[in-house]
Order: C-alpha cells, then structure tokens, then sequence
C-alpha cells in the first residue's frame, strides 16, 4: 500500500501505538485472572478507531464500508462490536461493549484466553481459528476478512515494514 | 516326505529370472559360505531374528506368542505344497504378462527333492515357468528323476575351482558340485531347460585372477560361452547379530563397486578368449 | 492404420533430455524461464469485472448476460503481452506465471495477507502494492457481500456452517466452475464465427426467453474472444515492427498469421490447431477459474491436421515437437491463488489440466497414433507440473510396444504420465449411463477423473468427503474434534451398548448417511446460485449438447450431467475399521481383547502409555493392501459411498460419480485430525487417494490386487493409486518388466496408477535441501507438482509412502533404508 507519511507524523503515531501495545499487554496479563477479557478487546478496537479518526491514508480503508463485525465467546460473558460506518462524511469506527445481535458476522471465541491469543498475534488466522475450536463464527466471513485485514494494515500505517514473526 | 522350512518368499522380482517372479527361499544348505548374504538360510531348523532396539519388553517373549513389535520374528515356517501353490499362484497374472515365474532359492531347494518334485511338477501342470537356484551339491540321481522333468531353467553356481579353496571358504569339496555340472550338461540336457551357469565375485575369495582363470578355462573346456556374475552384496551382514550368531571373519563390509565388478568381469572374458583362441591354435 | 508409427518412433529415438539445448533451443529457454518464473497475483480480470458489475448502466440486464458481456469485456480490453519466444499466441493471464484472481469465488479470501503475500515463506505470490490498493479499495468491498459462497449462506446456514468447519466436507463450487473437459474440438472443427452465427441464428427462431437469453450470451462471450485474438494480432505485429532479433521477429509474424485465421475459422494446419485449442482454453479461463480445466484427447483431436501437414511435407517431427512444447509450457503459465493457511494445508498444486493420450477410439479400435507417441517424448522432455500427462492404455487393442514405451517415459522422468486401464474405466461409465462409444472417448479430468469428452459437464470435484471424520462420529455418538461435546450428527449409540461389529459399521454408515445428506443439499443449493449468478456461456459454447438444447451449461445443457464425489481417509478408515473388528469383536483373536469403550478410549488419547497396543494396531492388525477382512472391509465402504449416492441427483438432474483421490488434502488433514483406530496418531498424514497406507509391510502385488478388487464398476471417476519404487537402471529389460507388472495389476482389475521413481534417501535429502533438487518432479494424489514447493506434511507424506525394491520386489521400510 502506497503510504506516504511524514516523518515527524510517523514519529507520533509510533510513540502512540508503542504505548497502546504496552498498555494491551499489560492489561491482558493483568487480567488473565480475572476472566474480564473485554477490555482488552475494547482497548484493541479503541485503538484503531483512534487511529482511523488520526490518520487520513488509514480511514481511506474504510471509506463507504458500513458493517458491523461482533465478537464474543461461548459463555457470553465477553463480548464487542466493531460498527463501520459514516460520522457526518467521515468513514469512522465506533466501538461497543456488547456483540450487538444484527451484525454481519459475529465471531464466537470458545474463551477469553482464545480471543487475547486471537487479538494480539501479529497475523491472526481464522481458518486456523475454526480447525483448532477455538473459534467459531455465524454471518458473512469476508467481514472477518477485512477486519483482519484493517488489523494487519496498522504497523503498515505506522511504517514498521518489517513482519512480525511467524507463530504457527 | 521330509517337510521343508521356508524363511521367505518375496513377490514381483525383477532380478532372479526372466519376467516377474516370485522368489521362494528355502532353510538349509549344505555349505557353509563365509560371505552368505542370507545367514539364515544355512540351518536347516527354526530360528529367531531378535532386534532388540524394538523390543518393548511387553512380556510376550515365549515362542507361540505373537511379537507385537517384531522385534522377533520367525525364521523358517512351514507350508503344505497346497499352501505353497496357493501364495504362488497368486501372482500368475504377472507371470503371463512378463513370461515369468517361480524361483526357488534358499539356501539350497534341492535338499528336499520330494517336496520339490511334487511342487514343480504342480506348478508346471499349472503352466508356471519354474526356476531353481542351487549350489549343485546334491544327489545327482534323485536330482534327474525327481526335479529335473520339471524345471525350466536351472541357475548352477560354480564359486571356487580349486577344490582346497573351495573347502576353505565353503565347508565343503567342489567336486560332487562339478560332476554334477558336468553330468547335467553331458547326460541330461533335453530341450526346454536351459542352465546358466553363475559366478558370485567376492573380492580376494572368489575374485581372484586364479581363481576366475580355472572357471574360464572350466567353461571353455565344457563348452560354456554364457556365465552370469553375482556382486558380492554385505546386506546380510547384520543379520548375523540378529540370529545371535557371530559373523564369520574376514567377510568384506562393502558392496562390489561397479568399476571393480567390471574389472573381474572383463579378466574373465580375457582369460576366456585367450582360451578360446590357443584352442583354435590347436 | 497409422502407417507412419515405426518411422517417427525411430526419429524420436535420436531426441533425449540431454540434447534439448542443441535440438530445441527455445524449449530449453522456455524451460529454463518456466522454472525460475516467480508466480504473480493477477488482477486484471477481477478488475475488469468488477468495473462492468458496478457500472449502474448494466444492473438491469439478466444476470446471465451480465456475464457474458463482463467476460466479452475482460477478453477484448485486457493487456496483450509476449514474454517469450513460445511459438503459440494468448497467455492466461497478463503475468509470465500468472495467480488470477477469480473475485466472485475465493479470490477475496487474500484480503488479509495483501502485505504478506509477496513475502510468505511457502510458495509466495508477488503482489504489487498499487493493485494490493486496488483489490483493498475497490474490488474487494464490492464482492464482498456478493461471493458465492456468501450467497449460498442465508439459505443453507447450518450446511455451509458445516462445510466453514473444513473437517466434514469441502464443496468445489464455493471457488470454481470447473473439473471438466470441453468439447475444444468443435473449435477446430466448426470455427468461433460459425458457432456464433448458429447461436444468431437459434437465438431468432427461439421463442423461449431464457433460451433466446442463452444464445444472446453465447454470441456476446464468443465475440469477445475474436476480439482477443484480433487484439493478439494487431500486438504482435506491432511487437514485431520493433524487434530486432530476425527470430523473434518472425515468430511474432507468424503468431500473427495465425490467430488472423484461428479461432474464427476453422485451422489450415497443425500450429494453426494447437494455438486454437491454447486460445479456447485461455478464453474458458477468462470465465471460470483455473481448476482441472482439461483439454482432454490432444493425440485425438489434433491429429488429423498433423497427419495433413506431416504427409504434406510441410511439418516435420521436430516442428511438431517445439510446437506440441509450446504448448505444454503455455499449459504452465498460470497457477491458483492460494492463500497462506490454505497454502499450508494444501498447498503446491498447479492448476492441474490434464491432457489424455492414447487408449482406444469411438469404434474401440487402437487411437494410438503418431502424434501419441510425440506428445508422450514431450512429456518426456518437458517433466513440468502441468499439464497433467494420462496414458490410457487397452489391453488387447493398443499394443505392447505402446504401453512399454510409456513405462520408458515413467521410469525416464521418475514421475509421469499416470497409466489408465481402460477397459476397466469404460465399463464402470457404462455403468453410470454413459454410451459405449462416449466411455472409449473418455478423457482424464484434473487428477484423475473420468468424462465423457466435450458432452459431459462432470464438475468431478464437487464434494471432498472427509471419511475419517464420519468414523470419528461414529465412535463418538455424533460428535466430532471440530464441535466439543456437542452432538452434531446422529446420535448414535455409545460405545458400551455396541456389542457387535455391525453397530460399528450401522453407526458408521448413520454419520455417512447423515454427511452425504448435508452435503448433496448443499452442493444443490451451490449449484442454483451458480445458476442464478454464475452463468457460463463461454464454456457452454465448448459442448456437446448446449446449442442443441439451449441451455447453459450449469443448467443441463450438457449431455451428461454429473458430479463428482471424492474422498478422504480411505485407507485409514477401512484399517481402523479392520482394527476395530479384530481387536474387539473377534472370539479368535488370542493375542489381543479390547472393549470398544476401551480400546477407543486407548484411541483418543493418542495410545499414550500403550505401546503393546499400539504396536498390534500397528503392526500385527488386519491391513488393506495386505489382508483379505481389511481388503473386504475397504470394499464395502466404497460399495456403502455407492449406494449413498445412487439414490441422489444433483442440481442439473444427473448423478455422483464416486473417486478416491485427494490432492494434498489427506496430508493436511492428518496434521490436524486426532488419532485413528488403525494406529496412526494425532497429527500424522493420511494415506493418499486409494493407496493402502503407507509402511504397512507387504507384497508389492498383494497391494495391487488389494487395490484392484475393489468393485471398480462403482468407482466410475476412478482413483489415484500412488505406488514408491527404488530408482532401477533404466534398460529394455527393466522396461519391459515394469510394463508387465502395470498390465497385471490392469488385469486384474486396476483403474489407474501412478509412480514415484524414488527413495526415501533422496526424498528426505530434497526435504532438507531444496536447493539441490530445484525441478524435482513428484506425483501427489493424481497430479504432478515440484517437491520443492509442497508443504511440510505433503513432503513428510511423499517421503513416508511404502517403497518397494524394483529388483527384489520387497517392501522396504522407511526404518530399513
């Protein structure tokens, strides 16, 4: 993707992103315990909205896409929903606390410790996902696709070129 | 009837004959090669192949028990010729297709003429193309009546020509084994066997320049212009250990290279020439 | 009857491998740039159709005329390039060795790894990120509500639910209209303009409007490949104004030449055939994605303008030779786009077009002519992925001659072609309805399915069964490893109250039952949508029976009408079967007793702790390839699938037409299923197609027999039987061996076989070392493919196959080496 930045611009991003990861990393090890995965989601989901709302070259990956990608597990206790949609002429994504029941693809994680492994590995792969059980979805995939693939784009934006490695 | 044991049988061979074959290996030979690749073929009894890197020590050692593993593993089973006939005639649309057969080697068939004679003259009621590999020690009389109607193509090993050498390295004297050869080639060579007369070339034993000139000028004096050789093959080597035998001295570890293999190959068709042509001198 | 056999046999006698560089230099050079070409991501087609769908000035018109004129678009409009020196004009795709990326399928399946997939470790695919913007911003968010399988969703949740789950069974229809072979004949014997001007003229005498539709879009598809060749024509006149080499310069004259004549008209001569045939295929490309789409009899259909041209004097061996080269290595210019997991599960596939040779004609007279013995030297010559190379063989008709001289080229390459027994294969497509004279013209389609040529439309890779999960529910009350506890199947008893072999089997037979159900409707519905959306007015033009009937094909407008059913874990389930029975219903069994509840309780824990057990499953239980109650187990499983299937239609009112192969699959799925009763843990590979499995000690011919009792007559779309021998000094004798050996296992009742000429040394060395073995040739489960590229589990399952000695003919185990 042709991404032209300027320099200084990257430098905020990176310090902004950096800090996000830090902070996903330490709630999620914090709260392996306390079974409360939402906020991580919520945080990753928070993270790249902000980031659509920052960058201009991001947000033209979502220009006219309406659609909403939910996530929740097996149990119901975790749950999110990523809203793709417009605020005023503005692509934007809104970020809520529930999986809402009329999204077009719904992904169920068989637990909390399914999703943060799905959320934080560098390449998430649902295929992956759905032959090992520890993911499961209902709607349109292709939604998932683009998702992953939004969730990929982000070190592109922030111009860490270099791709994280493998875990198989 | 003298039953006999038989430690193999491989199927589809493409080296032991024209065609395909079926290759039946039977226990027992009266002599004692030192380089014989199949150890277990000598002893004309039962035996165990034992690979202790297998064994799981699951207590089913006792002899009647099956080995889950294989670690051990007969050697030497019974078949009724009826069996026999079954396994091979398996095999008899591949015999159709290639014009091939049956093999019989071992360690040596014609130890148990009876049980072979009725064999072969089955197989051959059945039209199946049969072969027989030996040593050429045996009793030439029972030999001619009871197997000989029934064989197609006899491959006879001459090893070793000198007969202190032959005694040295295979137990036994070489001179039943050329009388044989001769008689079978004088007296009762009828249409529709053929004998091929085969050399196994084991360096510094059988590959040697004398020991290679004698059988040239063995064959030329007889009128034997087609030999075939065998290459010393060490892939017996190990299963000496495995029978918990030891393995006899001075055998060589490695396979004939194919250079040297044509070395003694091309000796032979020199010494073999020579012979031919001081005879037309004559 | 071809009187010239004995003189061309002699000239290709003098052409070797080793002297391609001196005799055929462009074939060297073609090669040579086939091996080192980088496969790209071509995104030209998807673009082009995805502008026409969104042009608002065409959401009117039918959706079937949509199609045609999106294809009519693509074809006249897309880039003209010549990379080489090939001696036939058209490309499928704009890339040297192109991924097309078929959108309303699979294509968008990619969209995750638009910055990865240039750069994955297995088998990249170079991508540029100007149309890595395109497909992210403009032809991905179109089709992504539009994909076919997307469409198929709402109507089959719970089925396509299933099928999302990849471990029940995968439907061929979600990525492709293909696994077929066209009527490419009719090009050559008709031209393109006079099939339009029957359509024309159909379309105005037909009242029907859906059949005057049909016509309209036959013209419309159709004109769009004229304008392709034209567009060729002005390119390479244009391409050879510049040229300074006199040779390639006046090669693109002539490629000029020729597409000034062909595919409008009828040909003039051999080049003028061949780079028809190579322009139908690109065109039906254009349409429907690279799947199996198989040319089918080449020795046949081309031969009557070789024959013209040779008895001429106009076109000598040679010619015929660099020609016929051409067009295998133009036949290896596109591959399929794979994404990344995909590519670890099933990854290093070609597109797999399978071109037929020899067998017997429409009369069951001997077909094998001059020509057949040209295109197997190019085999010869040519050991590349694609084509996939098919040697029928008759036994009785076709001489010996023929047949030890194909068992030369196999032993030669070490890998192709696989060999076709014909006399079996035609009488099991009797037994599907097929005429007499239609089975002898039968042609192989992608691996090794069976077709009627040009008049029957066999989509043969509809369904991908996956047998070992069926056993899996079986044994778990409906279950299965993908949904946890939940029963998902039938219910069917638990395994204390099975007190029989045969509640074994009844349960087995319920899962299958139940799976064959789901996924039948699910392929019917597939096959709707297609009908709805996904018409095929090129390829329909390419048989037999669709200007007659004025249906497309994906309506029935084929004579024929089928699908095809495959599966997967054969050998392994009919093992674990035999296991089963003799471990815990057999009264005779001394050595070993199990409660099934125990036994499978043993099973599930992957024979942890058990090694007595494991080792009798393993070596000591009842094997197919080798016992007679396995053997007859294994054929009662493909007489079960049979039954299952014959009482079924699919969408176009034919039937499912059963076959055992399974491309990579069975590798990748090993990886990922749980341990099976037959011995095989958690995570190992499956044995391919109908292959007993692998390491099961036995003879070389007891295997085959094993092989061949199987009912073949209901196997009628065959199956790939991979068999593993030592590499043997290549000689007349050996040769003739060889061949006998292939007529026996034929004769008695063998379908099809195919061979790796390799050891396990050299297998595990080009593991490790895939830069010492850069063009290393393997057969797979009915197809070729570079070990090189295979992902990990298909190379550990190529190394693990059961290797005989070819001189001894004993099995030699992968310890033992």
């Amino acid at each position: 993707m042709s991404y032209t930045y300027k320099k200084s611009k990257i430098n905020i991003f990176r310090i902004i992103w950096d800090r996000m990861l830090r902070k996903v990393r330490e709630t999620f090890i914090a709260q392996m315990d306390s079974n409360k995965m939402d906020k991580l989601l919520e945080l990753g989901l928070k993270a790249m909205s902000l980031l659509f709302l920052l960058c201009p070259e991001y947000r033209e990956n979502i220009k006219g896409f309406k659609g909403k990608v939910a996530f929740n597990t097996v149990d119901g206790q975790l749950g999110a929903t990523a809203s793709f949609g417009r605020f005023l002429h503005l692509p934007v994504l809104r970020v809520r606390k529930t999986a809402v029941s009329n999204a077009n693809v719904t992904i169920t994680f068989s637990d909390g410790q399914a999703m943060a492994s799905f959320i934080t590995e560098p390449s998430p792969d649902i295929i992956s996902g759905i032959l090992d059980n520890k993911l499961n979805f209902t709607g349109n995939m292709n939604y998932i696709l683009r998702f992953v693939f939004l969730a990929m784009d982000i070190p592109e934006v922030l111009g860490i070129r270099t791709r994280l490695p493998d875990i198989r | 009837m003298r039953r006999p044991l038989i430690f193999d049988i491989t199927k589809a061979s493409f080296d032991d004959g024209p065609g395909i074959r079926t290759v039946v290996f039977f226990k027992g030979c009266p002599l004692r090669c030192v380089w014989c690749h199949n150890p277990e073929s000598i002893d004309p009894d039962h035996e165990l192949f034992f690979d202790s890197s297998l064994c799981i020590h699951c207590g089913n050692h006792a002899v009647g028990k099956t080995c889950f593993t294989l670690a051990r593993r007969d050697v030497g089973n019974v078949y009724t010729v009826d069996e026999l006939m079954e396994i091979i005639l398996q095999d008899k649309i591949y015999y159709k297709s290639s014009s091939g057969g049956v093999t019989f080697s071992g360690g040596e068939p014609t130890l148990y003429m009876d049980y072979m004679s009725e064999l072969c003259r089955r197989l051959k009621d059945e039209g199946v193309h049969t072969a027989l590999q030996t040593c050429g020690y045996f009793d030439y009389k029972r030999f001619r009546d009871l197997l000989l109607p029934y064989i197609d193509l006899i491959y006879f090993d001459i090893k070793i020509i000198d007969e202190t050498e032959h005694i040295r390295f295979t137990g036994k004297s070489n001179k039943i084994i050329l009388e044989n050869f001769q008689r079978l080639m004088y007296e009762d060579l009828h249409e529709g066997v053929c004998v091929i007369p085969r050399v196994p070339l084991v360096e510094r034993i059988t590959a040697t320049e004398d020991n290679l000139s004698g059988i040239a000028s063995f064959f030329h004096t007889h009128h034997i212009r087609e030999c075939e050789f065998l290459p010393y093959n060490p892939s017996g080597i190990d299963k000496w250990e495995r029978l918990g035998k030891t393995r006899p001295e001075g055998i060589p570890e490695k396979a004939l290279s194919f250079q040297t293999q044509k070395k003694w190959v091309d000796f032979y068709k020199n010494r073999y020439a020579d012979f031919a042509a001081s005879a037309s001198d004559l | 009857m071809y009187e010239h056999i004995d003189k061309v046999r002699n000239i290709l006698k003098s052409l070797s491998k080793s002297s391609m560089k001196s005799q055929f230099p462009i074939l060297d050079d073609l090669l040579t740039r086939h091996y080192h070409a980088k496969a790209e991501v071509d995104i030209e087609r998807a673009l082009f159709m995805t502008r026409y769908y969104k042009d608002r000035t065409n959401s009117k018109k039918p959706e079937a005329l949509k199609r045609a004129e999106s294809i009519h678009r693509y074809l006249s409009n897309r880039k003209i390039c010549f990379h080489d020196n090939n001696f036939l004009g058209g490309a499928c795709t704009s890339k040297e060795l192109g991924a097309p990326l078929y959108p309303e399928y699979f294509g968008i399946t990619i969209w995750p790894e638009l910055h990865t997939i240039s750069t994955r470790t297995d088998n990249p695919q170079i991508l540029s990120e100007k149309d890595a913007d395109i497909l992210n911003k403009e032809i991905f968010p179109y089709w992504m509500d539009r994909t076919i399988n997307e469409r198929v969703r709402p109507i089959e949740p719970e089925r396509q639910a299933l099928f999302d789950k990849f471990i029940f069974y995968i439907l061929s229809k979600a990525g492709t209209i293909s696994h077929t072979t066209p009527y490419y004949e009719l090009v050559l014997k008709k031209g393109v303009r006079e099939i339009i001007e029957e359509a024309k003229k159909r379309e105005a005498a037909e009242e029907d409007s859906k059949k005057k539709i049909f016509y309209k879009t036959m013209q419309v598809a159709m004109e769009g490949v004229l304008q392709y060749a034209r567009n060729i024509v002005r390119e390479a006149k244009i391409a050879a104004a510049g040229e300074t080499d006199t040779d390639k310069k006046e090669n693109l004259l002539a490629i000029a030449e020729v597409l000034s004549n062909v595919p409008e008209n009828p040909p003039r001569n051999f080049r003028e055939a061949l780079n028809a045939v190579w322009i139908s295929q690109v065109a039906v490309l254009a349409e429907n994605s690279n799947m199996a789409m198989s040319p089918g009899r080449l020795d046949q259909i081309l031969y009557p303008y070789f024959i013209k041209d040779y008895n001429g004097g106009t076109l000598t061996i040679e010619d015929a030779i660099r020609y016929c080269g051409s067009f295998w290595l133009k036949m290896a210019d596109n591959v399929n786009l794979v994404p990344e997991t995909a590519e670890r599960m099933f990854g290093g596939a070609g597109a797999v077009p399978a071109i037929t040779l020899g067998g017997v004609d429409w009369n069951g007279d001997d077909a094998v002519n001059e020509l057949t013995y040209i295109l197997l030297k190019v085999t010869e010559l040519l050991p590349i992925r694609d084509p996939n190379v098919n040697a029928r063989y008759y036994s009785g008709v076709n001489t010996k001659d023929y047949r030890d001289e194909v068992s030369r080229v196999i032993l030669s390459t070490k890998a192709i072609p696989a060999f076709f027994n014909d006399i079996e294969n035609i009488k099991t497509m009797q037994n599907q309805n097929i005429s007499l004279e239609d089975a002898r013209d039968y042609s192989v389609i992608g691996c090794v399915e069976l077709g009627a040529s040009g008049k029957q439309y066999s989509a043969s890779s509809s369904v991908f069964m996956m047998l070992h999960t069926v056993l899996y529910m079986a044994l778990h009350e409906g279950r299965s490893p993908a949904t946890g506890n939940k029963t998902i199947g039938v219910k069917t008893k638990a395994l204390k109250d099975m007190k029989s072999y045969k509640s074994v089997w009844d349960a087995y037979k319920a899962q299958l039952e139940w799976l064959v159900d789901n996924a039948v409707h699910l392929n019917n519905s597939y096959g709707r949508k297609h009908q709805e959306y996904l018409a095929t007015p090129l390829l329909s033009c390419f048989f037999d029976g669709t200007m007659e009937s004025g249906k497309d094909l994906i309506d029935g407008g084929a004579i024929y009408n089928s699908s095809g059913v495959t599966h997967i874990g054969f050998a392994d389930v009919a093992d674990s079967l035999a296991a089963i029975k003799d471990i815990c219903f057999n009264k005779d069994n001394d050595d070993i007793s199990l409660k099934l509840e125990d036994f499978i309780a043993i099973v599930d824990a992957d024979f942890n702790g058990e090694d007595k057990i494991y080792n009798y499953v393993k070596n000591i239980a009842p094997k197919y390839g080798r016992d007679i109650s396995a053997n007859s187990i294994a054929g009662k499983m493909v007489e079960i699938n049979y039954d299952l299937y014959n009482s079924r239609q699919n969408y176009r009112g034919g039937n499912y037409q059963l076959a055992y192969w399974t491309m990579t699959n069975h590798a990748g799925y090993g990886r990922i299923s749980p341990a099976t009763p037959n011995g095989r843990k958690a995570k190992e590979v499956f044995s391919s197609g109908i292959t007993p499995v692998s390491q099961v000690n036995t003879d070389v011919t007891t295997a085959y027999k094993s092989v061949a009792q199987l009912p073949s007559n209901k196997i009628s779309n065959a199956y790939a039987l991979n068999m593993k021998y030592t590499p043997i000094s290549v000689n007349p004798e050996s040769i003739k061996k060889f061949s006998a050996l292939i007529e026996g296992f034929m004769k008695s009742g063998g379908q099809q076989v195919q061979y790796n000429i390799q050891d396990y040394k050299t297998l595990k060395d080009a593991k490790e070392n895939p830069d010492k073995y850069p063009d290393l040739l393997v057969r797979v489960s009915g197809y070729s493919a570079y070990f090189k590229s295979l992902n990990e589990a298909m190379k550990d399952e190529i190394i693990l196959r059961s290797q005989y000695n070819m001189g001894t003919g004993e099995f030699v185990s992968i310890e033992q080496e």
